[in-house]
């Protein structure tokens, strides 16, 4: 390994003699002018906070002159800020008026996150299996950038991605720990915090390249929640809500201690969501959240919070499908992964997943200039989904092309064959007594049973459902240290460390009524007949029959080490701020093969070559504030990504192949800006152009015409993203405010790319870096074009309610890159049939509406006896999603990877897709006590 | 306050739970059931409705109300027959196209099977009979598609045992197609002796002449006729003399040919009854 000497920057302290004043004010609730006490005040870009008095004043000493924006955070409270500029040896802030939060309105992370991590990437068993993703929007707290709040509560139902940026793109911490997962795309786990934001209000997103004091951030920015016992006010919150989305019910209740005697403090959260059945067919949820955290302050300087969190949860799962099957079965959406057992609703996809997580956190500040944060994270557990097995059957779900009436060729039969699908629920779905009919009388002769050398005659199942399971162990080591040279210059530095090993393997779940399941891999005989090595998925353990609990199919670890060290000087003054910033990491991982494989036999068990890979970023940027109200940014910033374990190995399932011609991705990226700040107006433009080439992928499914995993490996990925967005919030008259939120950009890739196209049952090279034409094709999934435009009215009664309606345009479906090869239209003259193997399909646009509303109710007015200082409200939200019931907004569309080589024809696989859920509502009553 | 604490906190300890799936769901009887269906013809019948003199190639759409019974005596798991299975019932055996694979998970060897032939097509096809689906553009038959096999076909209890027709090869007539039938006393032609059954590199079928021995020379012949798919396409014919338990599959250019189902009904060990 190369010594690289870390060079940035010499900073030349300079010092200034600087005039300095005293900054006081009040702090009220906006509706009710009450004061508000233990908010606490924060100059931006200084160590400078104090909290409100029991009065709800506040006075700061000794700021320098100069132009700063104040932050006012309150549990119960939206964050505020307004600029601020000190010029004289006392300001007078005047009264800030504070919103409550919209926060009890819980915008439920989505649980099936893993198609909504990877946006642009395929799912490993693309065999007929895509997962509609997510239907509702990203994680809840008060955004106070308007752009923010929209696009995170509102535009998620459409699978809006800010920038067209993938999940590797936005760091998050909590408590001070990196969540990026590096063996899973670089995105962060949200599934594994699902249900608990109300331990995490104090959240600050900044987005972009501008610098935050707690991350060197990724290119869409960062994304810091804090959720230490100590941080948070003292209250209860207990509710209940009932909706018809992925849960119907939902219990939560939070507790906070706040700053206790003695210097404790302690945090717990405990979240429940059941549903028998969710918004679509044979989906459910049973979820169960906790946190819990204790904070012990050492004297004044120095606190140690220890915190624990885990979301165990199970899940029924939707599969995306073809058009014909959702205009057959009459609903967009017909999930065709479940049948009846008994009666019984059974979903055979389902996900199991329980990672809990332990972080020990200790911010010491050292004295009023420098602050030191030493964190250390273990967290474990397994996620689990499940799915249909079988060996030697023809593939069960009833939306298989082959078992589809499309497949049918005689006109009367394919009629009756349609009759029978949009009448018979029962051919629709997956018919379990069918297949514990086939498998109990299932019976094979089965030579060298178990590796015995016997011969055997065994009730082997031919279904299963079997779980893929990923088993993680993650260890993250991260330190901040912040220190403030003067009043104008700031230093922000980072060092992060963190270890993973995953192993993946498969498990068998349940035999589905047979005795064993043999673990071979009946294809590969195809091409080798005779050849009994082949066959096995492991030469450790031939013609193993494993029952339920066993592994089978492939069983490896992937470990990962990464460590990474960022430096970021920030400079204020009275009109610029600018600032640089550097990160260097290392990425270093390998697979270990626990199962041999008959057809890879020499590349498949043990260690493969170690991958290392080194990456560093700079950015810089500046910000030139006009006045108190206004400022103008511009930032850029150079980064090197490595590329991802599953896209370095070619089948990972098989061997330790690793892919040829890997590359450090380039990311350039710019963005300008103007934010308007006053008490009535919000606003924001935002300019980005974001180009990142040499990205690599791989893809893979199983074709069941050639009877094998087909792997492609995609190198020299560019990508170029380019618009701009903007969000402006003005308070009319009163109550009443309005906001209008625009997003338009084209996200496409800038060039061709190179595919390797590999067969895993014959080893065989299909392609080797044949050109996919993909030139101007466009980023999939994800709307270009986003307008949104809300009305809110907040009562001096304590009610509101607010609208929006939001528009979407500019959406494409995912494409199959064989279908872009010179290959792929060999034969074929420019023209109809060309066009529709060639095109890229466009989706329709889209529109939504939602609504929200909401009554607080201060319990201490009407019931006088409440005595002591506490506060007691019943609080009631309704929230309504697509308020029209549209069912016709496609939120999902992905060609199929394989193709119809024979005759051309594009209608043989047709592409899945995914439909948004009509009207949904949700309705809370929360009682809360702080 | 702080009692009312951990009173709503173990009040949330108290969950709703969704209803569980029973985890040891045992599925339908083993050996399943006959459903109440009483079939109304036969084999026999549904060939006789096809007029004897008109040429090689016919077919007849089933219009009528008709159900008959049989059971599976071929399947297709060894890949020796392949979107077929061979049904034969008390007056007969037929050849029933399915459009479909793995068709030996539901329809093995000796499952009974209760089939509604109204609108499928009786056929005879280069002089074998088949229940058809539909007939191609050109003039092939197509099987049920898949998508339709529970609207045709109800299936009852499996391991149903069929008794072979015990004959000897001057015996064999178009009676007998699709039947399961013994012969005792054949051995394979010396040519056709320890060979392969099949080409299973070159995926292509293969026949393998048989002979009856009549006084200790050469006597009539019949063939093993087997797809290069079979998984036993490998496996060397034996050289012996011995008992025969097959499939018939009718005459090909006048010749009969066998379908093997499993090499172990190839009893072929004794000594040699003619060169």
């Amino acid at each position: 390994m190369k010594n690289i000497l870390l060079v940035f920057f010499s900073i030349i302290a300079i010092q200034l003699f600087a005039q300095s004043g005293n900054v006081k004010g009040q702090v009220n609730d906006e509706l009710s002018q009450k004061p508000v006490s233990g908010a606490v005040i924060n100059v931006v870009g200084t160590n400078l906070t104090t909290t409100t008095d029991a009065a709800g004043s506040f006075a700061i000493e000794n700021v320098p002159y100069g132009k700063y924006t104040i932050e006012i955070k309150e549990g119960d409270h939206q964050s505020y800020t307004q600029p601020l500029e000190v010029k004289s040896a006392e300001t007078i802030v005047g009264s800030v008026g504070l919103h409550i939060h919209d926060s009890e309105i819980e915008k439920e992370v989505d649980l099936q996150k893993e198609l909504d991590e990877n946006p642009q990437t395929s799912t490993l068993s693309e065999n007929n299996l895509e997962e509609i993703g997510s239907q509702s929007t990203s994680a809840a707290v008060g955004f106070s950038d308007p752009f923010i709040s929209t696009a995170s509560y509102v535009f998620g139902a459409s699978r809006f991605a800010i920038r067209g940026g993938t999940s590797d793109q936005l760091v998050t911490n909590i408590n001070g720990i990196p969540m990026n997962d590096p063996q899973y795309y670089g995105g962060a786990p949200q599934g594994s915090w699902s249900g608990l934001y109300q331990v995490f209000r104090d959240r600050s997103i900044t987005l972009g390249l501008s610098p935050n004091e707690n991350s060197f951030g990724g290119i869409l920015g960062s994304d810091i929640l804090d959720g230490r016992a100590s941080v948070q006010r003292e209250g209860l919150s207990v509710s209940y809500s009932h909706a018809n989305r992925l849960f119907s019910n939902r219990l939560m209740a939070t507790y906070a201690s706040g700053m206790m005697k003695g210097g404790w403090a302690v945090v717990a959260s405990l979240v429940g969501r059941w549903s028998q059945e969710g918004y679509v067919p044979g989906t459910f949820q049973e979820g169960y959240s906790y946190y819990f955290s204790v904070d012990k302050k050492f004297g004044n300087n120095n606190t140690l919070s220890f915190s624990t969190y885990g979301t165990p949860t199970r899940t029924g799962r939707a599969l995306a499908t073809t058009m014909e099957a959702y205009d057959l079965a009459g609903s967009h959406y017909y999930n065709p992964g479940w049948g009846y057992q008994n009666g019984v609703v059974r979903n055979a996809y389902v996900t199991n997943n329980f990672r809990p997580s332990f972080i020990l956190n200790d911010e010491w500040k050292i004295n009023e200039k420098s602050n030191l944060i030493l964190a250390a994270q273990f967290a474990f557990g397994k996620l689990k989904s499940s799915g249909l097995d079988w060996n030697s059957a023809q593939d069960p779900l009833p939306d298989y092309y082959k078992n589809m009436p499309s497949y049918v060729q005689d006109t009367l039969l394919k009629d009756a064959a349609q009759r029978k699908f949009s009448t018979n629920v029962n051919s629709r779905q997956i018919n379990w007594d069918n297949l514990y009919d086939i498998n109990i009388h299932a019976s094979d002769s089965i030579a060298n049973v178990n590796g015995s050398g016997q011969n055997q005659r065994v009730n082997d199942s031919r279904y299963i459902i079997g779980d893929r399971v990923r088993d993680q162990k993650l260890f993250t080591f991260n330190t901040i240290y912040n220190t403030s040279f003067n009043s104008h210059i700031k230093l922000s530095t980072g060092l992060t460390y963190q270890f993973e090993r995953v192993e993946n393997y498969k498990q068998v779940e349940d035999l589905l009524g047979g005795s064993y399941y043999l673990d071979v891999n009946t294809y590969a005989q195809l091409s080798y007949p005779g050849n009994d090595t082949v066959l096995q998925n492991n030469l450790k353990n031939p013609n193993h029959l494993v029952t339920v609990g066993d592994k089978y199919n492939y069983d490896y670890i992937n470990t990962s080490h990464r460590g990474l060290l960022w430096v970021q000087p920030q400079f204020h003054y009275k009109h610029l701020d600018f600032f640089v910033g550097g990160e260097l990491s290392f990425t270093s991982f390998w697979r270990n093969g626990l199962f041999q494989d008959g057809l890879y036999p020499t590349s498949s068990l043990g260690r493969s070559a170690m991958q290392n890979f080194i990456d560093y970023a700079f950015k810089a940027g500046l910000k030139y504030k006009f006045n108190a109200n206004s400022s103008i940014y511009a930032n850029v910033g150079y980064s090197t990504q490595a590329p991802y374990i599953d896209d370095v190995f070619m089948s990972p399932d098989t061997r330790n192949q690793v892919v040829s011609g890997l590359k450090n991705a380039q990311i350039f990226s710019a963005e300008a800006g103007y934010i308007y700040r006053s008490s009535r107006i919000k606003a924001r433009a935002t300019l980005f152009y974001t180009q990142i080439n040499n990205q690599t992928r791989t893809l893979r499914f199983y074709d069941d015409n050639l009877y094998t995993t087909v792997n492609y490996s995609i190198t020299g990925i560019n990508t170029q993203r380019i618009g701009g967005e903007g969000a402006i919030d003005i308070k009319i008259y009163k109550g009443f405010s309005a906001r209008v939120v625009a997003s338009l950009a084209r996200y496409i890739y800038s060039s061709n790319q190179s595919a390797t196209i590999t067969e895993d049952n014959t080893s065989a090279v299909v392609a080797n870096n044949e050109t996919v034409y993909v030139k101007d094709f466009n980023l999939a999934n994800t709307p270009q074009m986003a307008y949104s435009f809300g009305l809110s009215y907040h009562s001096p009664q304590f009610w509101y309610v607010s609208v929006n309606f939001n528009y979407f345009d500019w959406m494409w479906a995912g494409f199959n890159p064989d279908r872009r090869t010179t290959n792929a239209v060999a034969g074929l003259d420019p023209g109809a049939n060309w066009n529709q193997i060639v095109d890229q399909q466009r989706l329709p646009s889209q529109y939504t509406m939602n609504l929200l509303a909401g009554y607080s109710w201060r319990l201490n007015n009407d019931f006088k006896s409440i005595k002591g200082s506490h506060k007691y409200y019943l609080k009631f939200n309704l929230s309504v999603n697509n308020l029209t019931n549209n069912t016709n907004n496609i939120i999902y569309g992905q060609e199929q990877l394989r193709f119809d080589y024979n005759n051309k024809n594009v209608n043989t696989y047709p592409p899945k897709y995914g439909y948004m859920y009509g009207a949904t509502y949700m309705l809370t009553v929360a009682f809360l006590m702080n | 306050m702080k009692k009312y604490v951990f009173s709503f906190l173990s009040l949330l300890l108290v969950s709703g739970m969704s209803s569980c799936i029973k985890e040891h769901y045992t599925g339908p009887p083993a050996g399943g059931t006959d459903p109440n269906l009483t079939p109304n013809t036969t084999i026999a019948a549904l060939k006789a409705m096809l007029p004897s003199g008109g040429g090689a190639n016919f077919n007849l759409l089933i219009t009528q109300n008709l159900m008959i019974e049989a059971v599976v005596v071929a399947d297709d798991q060894s890949g020796n027959l392949y979107k077929s299975v061979a049904i034969e019932d008390s007056t007969g055996g037929i050849n029933l196209l399915l459009d479909g694979t793995y068709l030996y998970t539901k329809y093995p060897v000796g499952r009974r099977l209760f089939i509604n032939v109204t609108n499928l097509l009786i056929c005879r096809y280069n002089g074998l009979y088949e229940l058809a689906g539909y007939i191609q553009p050109g003039g092939k038959l197509g099987g049920i598609p898949s998508p339709l096999f529970s609207q045709y076909i109800t299936a009852g209890k499996w391991g149903q045992y069929m008794a072979p027709k015990v004959i000897n090869v001057a015996q064999l007539s178009d009676a007998y197609q699709f039947e399961l039938v013994q012969f005792n006393n054949v051995q394979f032609i010396s040519g056709d002796m320890a060979q392969p059954y099949a080409d299973s590199y070159g995926l292509k079928s293969v026949s393998r002449t048989l002979e009856n021995c009549f006084n200790g020379i050469d006597g009539q012949t019949m063939v093993a006729y087997t797809s290069g798919y079979a998984n036993f396409a490998n496996v060397l014919t034996p050289s012996g003399n011995g008992t025969l338990l097959a499939v018939f599959d009718g005459y090909y250019n006048g010749t009969p040919q066998l379908l093997v189902r499993d090499t172990s009904e190839v009893n072929l060990y004794g000594p040699r009854l003619c060169p």
